[in-house]
């Protein structure tokens, strides 16, 4: 029975395509997907074309389908009883297959990307406007408090009150800032406003702060000089005034203990606490967003606040760091160039 | 001190009337102003330039930044100081040349304090 054409011979690149050592022999129709639909005609019309026809044709391999662009022509027509010989000449388009999946794929995900990007932006300038919205309602607040205490912060019980809705308006308007910081971050716009001071006076500024604040809070002040550098001092002060807050919320009431040095081109601030200590995988974690250290503590924040002293750190060209264990205390340390222009050539 | 001139200008009712009721309560003569434009009005007929403006910069008819921009063409105005409180980011109040900028919320105690320092 007639197996149709057979193949001949093949050069390595098409031993390769069709994946055999050898074709002699092969039927034509054997390499061919769906072989009865068109191979018959098809091969008809090359058998008598002295000029190259391009076509295309599904070649198996294996498992596998590789689609083939081709062109064939007769070279020797078939005589009496010589078969004739057509020659294919033919290209793979798996390569291009496998090109236009991938720029398919590149662009779902471009698309994919942008989608996200602008999920990000709409969120953050909602955070943006949400946190200003907040700021005008709490100024009034704020006002009308303090006009509050100067009227009548003498009177016994009325100052308590007065006292307590500061505590939490403060609080909330931490979370405000909080919130706004984030944004401001995340969106990019964390500009810094440097100028040379001496941290040992910002320090102390904060510490004051807090003394104010808490009175029967301890803070021992340690230095050795003054500690001179170009940072921004806003920024600064935050990053100072969320590690002593920290230290506060988890220092147990002991006494809190903060160093300013310099230790080669670096001003380091360190804020020491007796509290309850921090366990071994804490110590990355705690600066991670929505982190705290201890989950169930008293606390009265996002989680936010060592993850926005690093942002600063970081900004700045520095670091922030913890050491501790587990009911022994912690340390916060960061680390800042003293050499502000430097740090920033650097990043 | 006592019965210095200053101008608060601020869009926001409650906020402008309570900044002037405290400052009155800490002894200065305290004059609220809905906008730039008001302001402006007040400082170009004044027989006296006030001692101090705290400024808002986020109005409606003439904002904060455009009344500084007016006081500073005029010599006897520029030479006023003046005070922002603004609920936008401070270092874009830069432009505007105050003495100080306290941001919103207002910490009351650091702007009576800055208003002290300056009359």
């Amino acid at each position: 029975m007639d197996s149709g054409p057979v193949l001949v011979d093949a050069n390595p690149a098409g031993l390769r395509l069709v994946g055999l050592t050898t074709v002699a022999g092969v039927p034509l129709a054997s390499l061919v997907e769906n072989p009865a639909t068109e191979l018959e005609s098809l091969f008809r019309i090359w058998s008598e074309s002295p000029f190259p026809l391009p076509g295309r044709l599904a070649w198996k391999t294996g498992a596998a389908t590789v689609p083939l662009e081709l062109e064939a022509w007769c070279a020797a027509p078939a005589a009496d009883a010589q078969a004739g010989v057509v020659i294919i000449r033919c290209k793979s388009l798996a390569e291009n297959q496998r090109v236009e999946s991938l720029r398919r794929e590149v662009q779902a995900r471009k698309q994919g990307e942008a989608e996200l990007t602008d999920a990000v932006k709409a969120r953050d300038e909602f955070i943006a406007i949400a946190a200003h919205e907040l700021r005008n309602p709490l100024n009034v607040f704020h006002l009308s408090l303090q006009l509050l205490y100067r009227r009548f912060g003498k009177v016994e019980g009325i100052r308590d009150i007065l006292n307590r809705s500061q505590f939490q308006l403060n609080r909330l308007n931490m979370l405000v800032e909080r919130l706004l910081d984030v944004s401001r971050i995340r969106s990019g716009k964390y500009e810094l406003h440097r100028e040379t001071f001496d941290l040992n006076d910002l320090v102390q500024e904060v510490g004051l702060r807090f003394v104010e604040q808490y009175p029967n809070l301890k803070i021992e002040l340690q230095t050795d000089g003054a500690v001179t550098g170009t940072w921004d001092r806003g920024r600064i002060d935050q990053a100072i005034t969320n590690l002593l807050s920290n230290a506060v919320k988890y220092g147990q009431n002991k006494p809190i203990k903060v160093a300013v040095t310099t230790i080669r081109d670096e001003a380091v601030v360190s804020v020491t606490d007796q509290g309850i200590g921090l366990a071994p995988n804490d110590i990355t974690r705690i600066f991670e967003q929505f982190e705290r250290a201890a989950p169930n503590a008293n606390n009265d924040g996002f989680g936010l606040g060592l993850w926005i002293t690093r942002q600063i750190a970081q900004a700045h060209g520095g670091s922030v760091s913890a050491e501790g264990e587990l009911g022994r205390g912690a340390t916060f340390i960061l680390r800042l160039p003293i050499d502000g222009q430097r740090s920033l050539e650097e990043r | 001190m006592v019965n210095e001139v200053v101008l608060v200008v601020e869009d926001e009712d409650q906020a402008r009337e309570l900044l002037t009721e405290i400052l009155t309560f800490e002894g200065f003569k305290a004059l609220g102003f809905r906008n730039g434009a008001e302001a402006l009005t007040y400082l170009e007929t004044a027989p006296k330039p006030p001692s101090l403006v705290v400024l808002d910069i986020l109005m409606p008819v003439m904002n904060g930044r455009q009344l500084r921009a007016e006081m500073l063409k005029k010599k006897e105005l520029a030479e006023i100081p003046v005070i922002v409180i603004t609920a936008l980011d401070p270092a874009e109040a830069r432009d505007l040349k105050p003495v100080r900028v306290i941001p919103k919320p207002i910490n009351i105690d650091a702007l009576v304090n800055a208003v002290r320092t300056v009359c």
